[in-house]
């Protein structure tokens, strides 16, 4: 089993191979598309779980975990390595992403159908299929990302991580805008890559310090985070400019990587992107913001665990901010989750939410806990989000068939009915969702959005299999005992607890409850009571190639939390040699039951709470009770704290004065002119020069022509042929002659 | 004045010789006057026989003989023949409206009055030594 | 005795007619008639400062040399070969051009 390691580098190039073939040939044909798009995940996954299983297998693989450089890409003096490694970290990366990744693809296969916004007269091929009519390119992006996200998994360089890292982030871009039909999409792509944009470029001057001061002249991982380097980097002391502080520069580097992590991850400043990427297909809401890509910004921090460790013994409040960030975050999304009506948003806070706890388990030392809970939460959160995307694609086929079989409560208009009966379904989705908007107390209410809550109701009979795994997912997400999120949760919180971060723990227990009680509400409101609109009386279940991923994930929901249980610690015992090997201190706390109590009394707590409160559902047009209990605090959770406002008011608006002032300084008033008049003048010189040379240069050739020829013209007289003009020359010549010779004696006689 | 004396000296009282010489130069010279501006071609001719004769006359009287005689045989006799003969082939051409003479003779006639004018200084200023060599002869 | 000036001025008079019949005269005889005059010029120069130039025997008081009297009977010699080259060429373009006129003789126009 061990050869396989060395195959680890293999993993990223059957997706990419699947990207390249659907782009250069299979792009006609979806169905072909989609098959290559799912063999290339599933190769890549035949790769990963081996590669992943002989890790788990071996004997302290931490000690000697496989790394090799494939080949080199000389950049002037030194060399840009290309390699791979397997640790423990990313073989755990490995067994998780690949396996969503193989789900996702699948799912994605049988989600991308046609889709309501678009008018089937545009493209009549694909409405006659039923699929979209980028499917095959929707295929060619996902295989794109999943490359990035295993070259992210594998490679053994800083470098080639944020390369892969930022292959992700276009990915991210055109997945999100994938619609972009839709104007909300199209900003909502701009908006999360400029977001992580901000994030990556403090990323890459971080790496850019981490690369001059580092010892070794490269940035392997297997360098960069040796001790020598780390001790070196802590010794080395730098005055931050602006704040005049002096620290050593392992703890700015730290910061800057870390920011790479809150553009990827969506934390507290940057988070805004995360929720309005919800307008991406539902498959891509599940890979890119649940189980991988995000992830990958927490990863970052696994993988670069022993400089954050180093910085937090030399500058400890580098620490205190990663474990602030985290909980804050963790926190203030969570208060917002439980205020918002899409069922997609309330899940992409519920992951802003989760994320910051990875990044506060960080912050407080817990490395195997955040990489643990990292896992366990991509199985559950992508379960979430491909039940959320069958709920939605449910309720849109409830809706074409309302559409189609009109209102029930509407009079039918007598025997014409019959006759409009035969109505294609691409007229039905022609009607998009433009339904009627309705103002209520709790925020406005499109009667036709089949991602509003409100708009759903009493599913679980009408879609069993979906609902089912949803919930399990749910309760996994809410960290209901015995699951896979209450053991990761669990460690977290103990590991918050027994290290004495109080307000850490503190944050992290509020969050867990408000997370079990909006867990608990999104599935009262979607799936019990009843069904509170016509579509989601007649939403179907969705189709086997949606359905089979949800059940195949559901069991790693429920059970993967047993490698990490406190008694029989799997993970923590794979991970100790190799946090031994890189000889770094990661916090190891003592089990305390206290935690535990807490964390259980605080899902349950929720879970019951929830229940309570929204457990038979809503009755048409009630109000959510929350709403009257909170009072103005419910608006502003509704409202999400009003920071996309403030951004816009502040950030953005900044942007567009800045680009409007540069605008008028490059275009109108000083660059353009001064380019201009530099043209003007090089013509005016131009003219100039050109007179100089018709006139000066031009006339002396002329001149010397026009005397050569008037020369000739007037030597070419004397060659007449006359003999007596030769007679006469010879005469004036003699005469000439003869007069300077007779000189003298005239002179003489006067 | 005195440069007139001295270009123009003439002896008071002419000798013998000089009471031929003189008649026969202005003869000579008035033909070869003739030869070069009477119009018509023929007199030409005439005026250079008479000038011939005339030269062969002062060949007489410079005591050379024998040329005096060669010229009358050569030139008189012969060479006039022949452009007598010349003149009377190429007849007829001759008689047009055309001028006799062609676009250059004004400068013709000033190169030849300065040249003239020289050789005559030219002999001025060699004649004394002449003169010498004369007196001594 | 007649000064050798006066020969000297006769002849110089002879030659420059010449010279005028040779320059302006368009009629090729009538030039060749001036070429005739200036060989006689130049021949009464000759005889003259032969007579006059100081050639003569101090003994005998005769004259010895005689060259200016043979250059002057070459130059008749060669003037009459001339005349019959020069009439005969005049007769021969006659005959071709149908004209004696030296102004319409340009071939050797460059």
């Amino acid at each position: 089993m061990q050869g396989f390691l060395n195959l680890a580098w293999l993993v990223p190039v059957p997706t990419f191979l699947a990207f390249a073939a659907i782009v250069l040939f299979a792009n006609r044909n979806k169905t072909v598309s989609a098959l290559i798009a799912i063999g290339g995940a599933v190769l890549s996954f035949l790769l990963s779980w081996p590669i992943a299983f002989s890790a788990f297998t071996a004997d302290h693989f931490g000690q000697h975990p496989v790394e090799a450089q494939l080949f080199s890409i000389p950049t002037g003096t030194s060399d840009l390595w290309i390699g791979y490694q397997v640790d423990p970290a990313n073989a755990l990366m490995l067994f998780m992403s690949s396996f969503l990744l193989v789900m996702i693809f699948i799912y994605a296969s049988g989600y991308m159908t046609f889709p309501a916004h678009l008018s089937p007269a545009t493209y009549p091929i694909a409405a006659a299929q039923g699929k979209d009519p980028r499917y095959s390119r929707f295929m060619a992006y996902i295989s794109l990302f999943a490359t990035g996200m295993m070259g992210l998994v594998v490679s053994n360089s800083l470098l080639t991580f944020f390369i892969f890292w930022e292959i992700m982030g276009l990915c991210s871009y055109l997945l999100i805008g994938f619609w972009y039909e839709k104007k909300s999409a199209q900003a909502a792509s701009i908006k999360a890559f400029m977001t992580t944009r901000v994030g990556d470029v403090f990323m890459l001057v971080g790496l850019m310090f981490l690369y001059i001061h580092s010892q070794s002249g490269n940035l392997l991982f297997s360098d960069i985070l040796s001790a020598e380097n780390l001790h070196h980097l802590a010794t080395l002391s730098v005055t931050v400019p602006l704040i005049n502080v002096t620290v050593p520069w392992v703890a700015p580097i730290a910061i800057l990587i870390f920011f790479g992590t809150v553009g990827k991850s969506a934390q507290f400043p940057l988070h805004v992107w995360l929720p309005d990427a919800m307008e991406g297909p539902t498959p891509v809401s599940a890979m890119i913001h649940a189980a991988t890509m995000v992830s990958a910004g927490v990863f970052l921090l696994v993988r670069m665990f022993p400089l954050f460790a180093t910085a937090g013994e030399v500058a400890p409040g580098t620490m205190h901010f990663v474990a602030f960030i985290g909980a804050f975050t963790a926190l203030f999304a969570s208060t917002i989750a439980i205020a918002q009506w899409d069922i997609k948003r309330v899940l992409a806070y519920s992951t802003i939410s989760q994320l910051g706890y990875m990044v506060a388990a960080i912050g407080i030392g817990a490395y195997v806990p955040a990489l643990f809970h990292l896992i366990t939460h991509a199985f559950f959160k992508a379960l979430l989000f491909l039940g959320s995307g069958s709920v939605i694609h449910g309720v849109e086929h409830g809706l074409h068939h309302v559409h189609e079989h009109g209102h029930h409560d509407e009079p039918a208009p007598g025997g014409e009915h019959g006759g409009k009966e035969g109505h294609t379904p691409t007229e039905a989705a022609g009607h998009g969702h433009t339904g009627l908007v309705i103002h209520r107390k709790d925020g406005d209410l499109n009667l036709e959005d089949p991602q509003d809550m409100r708009n759903m109701g009493g599913l679980l009979s009408r879609m069993p299999r979906t609902g089912w795994t949803f919930i399990i997912g749910g309760l996994a997400l809410s960290g209901f005992p015995l699951t896979a999120g209450f053991w990761s949760k669990d460690e977290i919180l103990g590991n918050a607890w027994g290290g004495g971060n109080t307000l850490v723990f503190g944050a992290l227990v509020i969050s867990a409850f408000l997370t079990a009680f909006y867990t608990a509400r999104q599935i009262g409101l979607t799936f019990l009571g009843k069904p509170r609109t016509e579509m989601a009386k007649h939403a179907p279940e969705s189709v086997p190639s949606m359905t089979w991923p949800l059940i195949l994930i559901t069991p790693f929901a429920l059970l993967l939390g047993f490698i990490g249980t406190p008694w029989g610690n799997w993970i923590e015992g794979f991970m100790e040699p190799y946090i031994e090997h890189l000889e770094f201190h990661a916090l190891h706390v003592e089990f305390s039951f206290i935690p535990m109590l807490v964390s259980i009394v605080v899902a349950v707590g929720g879970l019951v709470a929830g229940y309570y409160v929204y457990g038979q559902g809503l009755a048409e047009g009630q109000v959510d009770p929350l709403r009257n209990w909170l009072g103005p605090l419910w608006l502003v959770f509704h409202n999400k704290y009003w920071i996309d406002e403030f951004y816009k008011g502040t950030v953005v608006a900044f942007s567009h004065w800045l680009s409007k002032v540069l605008y008028w300084f490059d275009d109108l008033w000083v660059i353009d002119p001064i380019v201009d008049g530099i043209g003007q003048l090089g013509v005016w010189l131009a003219r100039l020069a050109a007179e100089f040379d018709r006139l000066v240069v031009d006339g002396l050739v002329n001149l010397a022509g026009w005397l050569s020829n008037r020369a000739g013209g007037i030597l070419r007289n004397t060659q007449d042929g006359q003999v007596q003009v030769y007679l006469l020359l010879l005469v004036v010549s003699m005469t000439v002659w003869l007069l300077l010779k007779a000189l003298p004696i005239f002179l003489k006689l006067v | 004045m005195d440069i007139i004396q001295q270009l123009f000296p003439l002896p008071p009282i002419p000798t013998l010789q000089q009471a031929v010489f003189i008649p026969l130069a202005l003869f000579t010279a008035v033909c070869a006057l003739l030869v070069v501006l009477s119009p018509n071609l023929f007199h030409n001719a005439l005026a250079l026989v008479g000038t011939l004769f005339g030269v062969a006359g002062i060949y007489a009287l410079l005591e050379a003989e024998f040329l005096a005689i060669s010229q009358i045989l050569v030139y008189v006799w012969s060479i006039s023949t022949l452009i007598t003969f010349a003149i009377m082939l190429s007849r007829g051409m001759m008689f047009g409206a055309t001028s006799k003479t062609n676009k250059q003779a004004g400068t013709a006639i000033d190169g030849i009055v300065v040249i003239g004018f020289i050789g005559w200084c030219n002999f001025v200023s060699a004649r004394s030594k002449l003169d010498v060599s004369i007196a001594v002869a | 005795m007649v000064p050798l000036s006066w020969y000297l001025v006769l002849a110089a008079f002879v030659f420059s007619c010449g010279l005028y019949g040779a320059l302006v005269r368009r009629n090729a005889i009538a030039v060749l008639m001036g070429i005739e005059l200036m060989l006689n010029g130049v021949n009464i120069n000759l005889v003259a400062f032969w007579r006059y130039g100081d050639i003569i025997d101090k003994a005998t008081q005769q004259v010895v040399r005689l060259d200016g009297q043979i250059f002057a009977l070459f130059v008749i010699a060669v003037a009459a070969a001339e005349a019959a080259v020069g009439l005969a060429l005049i007769i021969s373009i006659y005959r071709n051009r149908k004209t004696v006129s030296l102004d319409q003789m340009d071939l050797l126009k460059g």
